[in-house]
């Protein structure tokens, strides 16, 4: 996850490219971005606002920081049309969310499920939401209430009876 | 993760593998009442398309991992499947196993009994008032329909007209008279192939029962209508030829002269002119069972009963074994790991009492969520 953590999101804000047109984002922590419209529009959000002729002042980015939309952007970047040569590269590059074992990764996918969510894009919300699946698939019945904060609402005597039930998938 | 929305905790564990599910039915009671819901059962299958296979060696049941096979791999392991309080059944009869699997269910018959069974989960159930008949040529079949939401086996008997359904849903059975008279089909026991909520079969015109595709024809009984349509073979010379499934296609694996096959598969369901030949190639040891293409590859994967799994190598232009550990032969089917219950019947009749109106809205907005997802990503 540190190269998604330290995303450059400088690369867009390139004007020289005669006819493109560049978009103003604002994060929810005031940093501003400018980012080509092409690539901004992989957010559904972001292109019913083209669409509709809502984004020719400062789009405001609510709920997401800075560094997050830095990350968004650097998502964007890679997944342009022709950015990448091949598959396989993308591939490579998007495994760096496969692995999100410590909290500061565990933060980072959230805050981008969030943003991805609230941006609504696709390709990014697939991606996180496996990311968190692949991470929590071998976790104990604790280990997931601790995860989503949840607290378990059976008495002892039913957990044991579910438990005996579905004892195979207890065992390795 | 704790603030993560409903619509985003669902979306994340209809990713899951089943044993997980099965494990996380324990987290908490709303967590229980989603992962055993017939929605989210349903989504879960949609999503996460664990693709396995179902090795029968006789005596025991494996499952292997489709995803653990490549053209680099050797050996595979196969699991053995517990499905121990079935065995009792071996030492009362033959076995006389055929197997149709369908959205991770498969149907069998052990014994004198026909069983529905769950290998992902291990649930299995009996199907009541099943008459096993000792004598007499069957063409059986199991598959699942989504325009009636229901998995039906079916049976049906030469000499006779009769055609026998099972509904799972409805947890009965019914029949119907057919008039299959200008065509017959060979042996006992002829399996059907599932595929588009229809269950075929290889039949041949008249009583000559000649090997060539000219001479034969599938069979297909659709399980919502209830009626049977034929599909025409493809028109090519061989001395010889069996019809299959090969992945998500109906096959025709033909044999010419000197021990060369040529694998066809019909591309577009129900439309002749799509037949595609997709391989050709020499196998001296005898005719093997199309399966499916490897994983993620456009590499034919086949089955010889003593050898076991086969694959096409396009450098070496010869078949390649892929050993499995399984001591003795084995028959093999294609299924998907899933959390539908064979129990089918209750899935429905509890339904009432499983709605609860907080994982019932999210899911609704996850499973069109979802939909949105696979249309922005093909």
């Amino acid at each position: 996850m540190s190269t998604a953590a330290t995303a450059d999101a400088s690369s867009s804000g390139d004007t020289t490219e005669g006819s493109v047109r560049l978009l103003t984002l604002q994060s929810e922590d005031g940093e501003v971005f400018e980012v080509k419209e092409t690539i901004a529009t992989q957010s559904v959000t972001i292109k019913g606002m083209v669409d509709d002729d809502c984004a020719t002042s400062t789009i405001p980015v609510c709920n997401v920081t800075g560094r997050t939309l830095a990350m968004v952007i650097e998502w964007w970047n890679k997944h342009e049309i022709g950015a990448v040569s091949n598959e396989k590269e993308l591939k490579e590059w998007e495994s760096q969310f496969d692995t999100i074992d410590d909290k500061s990764d565990r933060d980072d996918v959230y805050d981008l499920l969030m943003a991805a969510n609230y941006l609504n894009i696709p390709t990014l919300l697939d991606c996180c939401t496996s990311a968190v699946a692949e991470a929590i698939k071998g976790k104990s019945t604790d280990e997931m209430r601790e995860f989503f904060d949840i607290k378990s609402d059976f008495d002892e005597k039913e957990e044991d009876a579910l438990r005996k039930e579905n004892q195979w998938a207890f065992e390795n | 993760m704790a603030d993560l929305p409903p619509e985003m905790i669902v979306d994340i564990l209809s990713r899951l593998p089943v044993k997980s599910l099965c494990r996380f039915k324990c987290v908490s009671k709303s967590w229980l009442t989603l992962i055993s819901h017939p929605r989210f059962v349903k989504m879960h299958l949609n999503q996460t398309q664990r693709e396995k296979l179902f090795l029968d060696a006789k005596e025991c049941f494996y499952s292997v991992d489709l995803e653990s096979l490549s053209c680099d791999v050797d050996k595979v392991e196969a699991v053995k499947l517990d499905i121990a309080p079935l065995e009792s059944d071996l030492e009362v009869f033959i076995r006389n196993t055929w197997v149709n699997s369908s959205n991770g269910l498969l149907c069998f018959n052990l014994g004198k009994c026909l069983w529905v069974y769950n290998p992902s989960t291990g649930e299995r159930k009996q199907v009541p008032d099943f008459c096993f008949h000792y004598r007499g040529k069957f063409c059986f079949g199991f598959s699942y329909n989504d325009s009636i939401d229901d998995y039906k086996f079916v049976r049906l008997n030469h000499p006779g007209n009769i055609v026998e359904i099972y509904s799972l849903r409805k947890n009965s059975w019914t029949s119907i008279q057919h008039d299959l008279c200008n065509i017959r089909y060979r042996f006992d026991g002829i399996q059907g192939f599932p595929l588009n909520g229809a269950i075929h079969w290889e039949f041949y015109y008249g009583d000559n029962f000649k090997d060539q595709s000219q001479n034969k024809v599938i069979i297909a009984f659709d399980l919502a209508k209830e009626n049977f349509k034929t599909l025409q073979l493809p028109i090519t010379e061989n001395v010889r030829c069996i019809v299959g499934l090969f992945g998500s296609y109906l096959c025709m694996l033909g044999k010419g002269i000197a021990d060369t096959y040529q694998l066809w598969v019909m591309k577009e369901y129900g439309v002749q002119e799509s037949w595609t030949k997709i391989l050709t190639f020499t196998s001296p040891s005898g005719f093997p069972k199309p399966v499916c293409y490897l994983n993620n590859t456009n590499i034919p994967m086949m089955h010889k009963y003593l050898e076991g799994l086969v694959f096409y190598n396009p450098e070496h232009r010869e078949l390649k074994n892929i050993e499995v550990d399984v001591t003795q032969g084995f028959l093999v089917y294609r299924y998907v790991e899933s959390l539908v219950s064979p129990n089918y019947n209750n899935h429905f009749t509890t339904e009432e009492k499983l709605l609860e109106p907080y994982w019932f809205e999210v899911e609704e907005q996850a499973i069109q969520r979802l939909s949105k997802n696979t249309i922005c990503l093909t």
